[in-house]
């Protein structure tokens, strides 16, 4: 039997106020309707029409769906691709910083990114490695026609959409965040550039080798940001540094799909990849609380790898940058530099 | 907005059935009315109550948020763990088994997989690699509680399990796949070997070489269905027929989670992993066709690796084949240290 949807709306209405009054107040004027009115839909004894239903829904903001569906294992997601056709970097771009400015609001929540790949965030330390990026995922996979032709070179993304990626960058650094790495997360990087390489889509062969070398400065600040517990610019001083907590963590156990999950003004938002690197965004309170669920387990079986733990430490990033520096040698080779 | 709420719910519903007769017929009969109350509702000449509303839009699935905030994204999904708590390997074996019977079953279907993990189905060659994938499961993201409690070993497959795993084989060689695989596929479960062996999770240590070797002789198999570009068991006789066809593309370039696509005569269904192994279901006719699109687009970019591509077969196995020989000595010295 599923609740009855009148009550069900009108009790988080009413539980949004101190005094049912002063909700009773509200819902009259947004349906023009006197207190005894209002009264007498909060004791069901004149029922809501749809109209009202939709108005009231609309004016606190609250999902029909979330209250419909509650019972069911039936959610919602939206799709990125589906809605703003990213018909261009910027529109790619406005749909991070839309969502992360909407955590950066809530400041004591954390932001918890499960990853097997390098998190989109971390390559922004580089504009080198976010145009290599918006590059590759602007020419396979968002099809946009201009770029199928070109080969890649550091000034094919224009400075303005550079700017927005280092907006984006400072509002990352802001937010406290938990991250889950897996073992493999230079992996697909690094098999990127090389299939860059071998189909001769680089103008200048050289700026592959430049990747590499931004590649290996970009592993040791972030080994310095764990190693601090904090996030903060390249180049700063970590001490005086004001940025979130940065707490990684080595997962070598539960394969994860790109997952982020935040906390805002609604509650919680979920993020996942889907036909990478378009992503399903959800705020269904049941998927998320079972995400949350799942991020404390994981972390319980990972090995932290931020503030304490040495040793563990450096293993894993040295592992990184052996992984960097073997892939440079084959291509060195590759390219007949060596 | 001029549309009302109601008239945007019939709107959506109306889209479902091919023509307007057979929804009324099926509105009728799910709202206990009869033809001319429901073509009433329809004209909004009678509101809809709250309650019909919200049983319309369960039982047709359509968003009401959509419509309330204007949104043209939505997305509907089922997600397994909501619909069932798995508190058994049967419990999780019974729900993917249901879900591939409903497309094994039918006509003239084909999968798309892509994937970053080895398929479930090639775990069912073996129990012993099926039961520990299910063990590691088990344990770390359905958190069964006498699994939890136990190390590691072969015999907490049972003879039952062990036959539906046979089944879900079965089914799937049945079903001609286009499958797009890293060059990682080994790396989760050789990371999950090795990381039990260090927390002593292994009831007896030895038995994670034997896990060792079971992948190598796995990946030998797939090896031999790859060159001959159809699937079959594990010893059998491999037929050349339309229904096993196997190709398989080592996708070097897309990341991406694992993704299954199934297209039949009657429709097209994804399934990602969530929270591997629970996965999501989605069976929305835009997102299907941008998901069959995204496939063709990766495996335009991808190597082909079965029939004729003998050397870059040969190639992406030998690749497998060492990293699996690399992590079976690593655990080979530590079971001989005693740790």
């Amino acid at each position: 039997m599923h609740p009855d949807l009148q009550s069900q709306l009108l009790e988080e209405i009413v539980s949004r106020y101190p005094r049912k009054s002063d909700a009773v107040e509200e819902i009259s004027e947004i349906l023009k309707i006197a207190k005894d009115a209002v009264y007498r839909r909060l004791r069901g004894d004149t029922l809501l029409a749809p109209s009202e239903l939709s108005d009231l829904a609309r004016a606190f903001n609250v999902s029909l769906d979330a209250l419909i569906f509650e019972q069911s294992n039936t959610f919602f997601f939206t799709y990125n691709a589906f809605s703003v056709g990213a018909a261009s970097f910027e529109d790619y771009l406005q749909g991070f910083i839309n969502e992360l400015e909407m955590a950066q609001q809530q400041p004591l929540q954390q932001f918890y990114y499960a990853s097997a790949e390098l998190p989109l965030f971390h390559t922004l330390f580089f504009p080198e490695l976010i145009s290599f990026k918006l590059y590759l995922w602007g020419r396979t996979l968002l099809d946009f026609d201009y770029l199928k032709e070109l080969k890649f070179d550091f000034r094919i993304i224009p400075p303005d959409i550079l700017r927005v990626t280092e907006r984006m960058l400072r509002i990352y650094i802001d937010l406290p965040g938990v991250e889950l790495w897996s073992p493999s997360v230079i992996d697909h990087t690094l098999n990127e550039i090389e299939y860059h390489i071998s189909t001769g889509s680089f103008q200048q062969p050289k700026d592959a080798l430049m990747l590499y070398d931004k590649l290996e400065a970009l592993s040791h600040h972030i080994q310095k940001m764990a190693r601090y517990g904090k996030k903060f610019p390249l180049n700063a001083d970590p001490e005086g540094a004001v940025g979130g907590s940065f707490q990684l963590f080595h997962n070598e156990m539960v394969y994860t799909n790109n997952t982020a999950l935040a906390g805002i003004k609604e509650g919680q938002v979920l993020f996942t990849t889907l036909g990478n690197p378009n992503f399903m965004r959800s705020t269904d309170p049941r998927i998320c609380s079972y995400m949350e669920g799942w991020f404390k387990r994981v972390m319980n079986k990972s090995v932290p790898i931020s503030e304490h733990n040495e040793r563990d430490r450096e293993w894993f990033f040295n592992r990184i940058r052996k992984k960097i520096a073997f892939s440079r040698r084959r291509m060195e080779v590759e390219l007949g530099w060596e | 907005m001029n549309q009302s709420l109601q008239d945007y719910l019939f709107e959506r519903i109306l889209n479902t059935f091919p023509k307007r007769s057979a929804a009324v017929e099926a509105l009728g009969k799910l709202m206990g009315l009869g033809k001319d109350a429901v073509y009433r509702r329809l004209r909004g000449h009678t509101l809809l109550s709250l309650d019909e509303l919200a049983a319309l839009a369960r039982e047709f699935k359509v968003s009401l948020d959509d419509y309330l905030f204007s949104r043209a994204d939505s997305v509907v999904f089922s997600y397994s763990s909501f619909s069932q708590t798995i508190s058994s390997y049967r419990d999780y074996l019974d729900s993917v088994s249901r879900n591939i019977e409903r497309i094994y079953l039918l006509p003239e279907k084909h999968f798309y997989y892509a994937t970053s993990e080895i398929p479930l189905f090639h775990y069912c060659h073996f129990p012993e690699v099926i039961g520990f994938k299910l063990y590691v499961w088990a344990r770390t993201i359905w958190s069964v509680p006498k699994i939890k409690e136990q190390a590691f070993h072969f015999d907490l497959l049972s003879q039952e399990d062990q036959r539906i795993t046979s089944e879900l084989l079965n089914m799937y060689n049945d079903i001609p796949s286009t499958e797009l695989w890293h060059l990682n596929i080994v790396d989760n479960t050789l990371n999950q070997i090795e990381y039990h062996v260090n927390i002593g999770g292994f009831q007896r240590p030895e038995d994670a070489l034997v896990l060792c070797d079971r992948l190598l002789e796995l990946c030998e198999h797939i090896r031999k269905m790859a060159a001959f570009g159809h699937k079959y068991r594990m010893g059998g006789e491999p037929q050349a027929t339309a229904t096993r066809t196997f190709d398989l593309f080592h996708n070097e370039m897309v990341f991406t989670n694992n993704n299954f696509l199934a297209v039949t005569p009657v429709g097209k269904v994804i399934f990602t992993t969530y929270c591997n192994p629970n996965f999501l279901k989605c069976t929305d006719e835009r997102m299907c066709n941008f998901t069959e699109d995204w496939f063709k687009n990766i495996t335009s970019k991808s190597i082909a690796i079965s029939n004729h591509a003998e050397k870059n077969r040969s190639w992406y196995f030998n690749t497998l084949h060492r990293k699996i020989e690399r992590v079976r000595t690593r655990i080979s010295n530590q079971v001989e240290e005693g740790f």
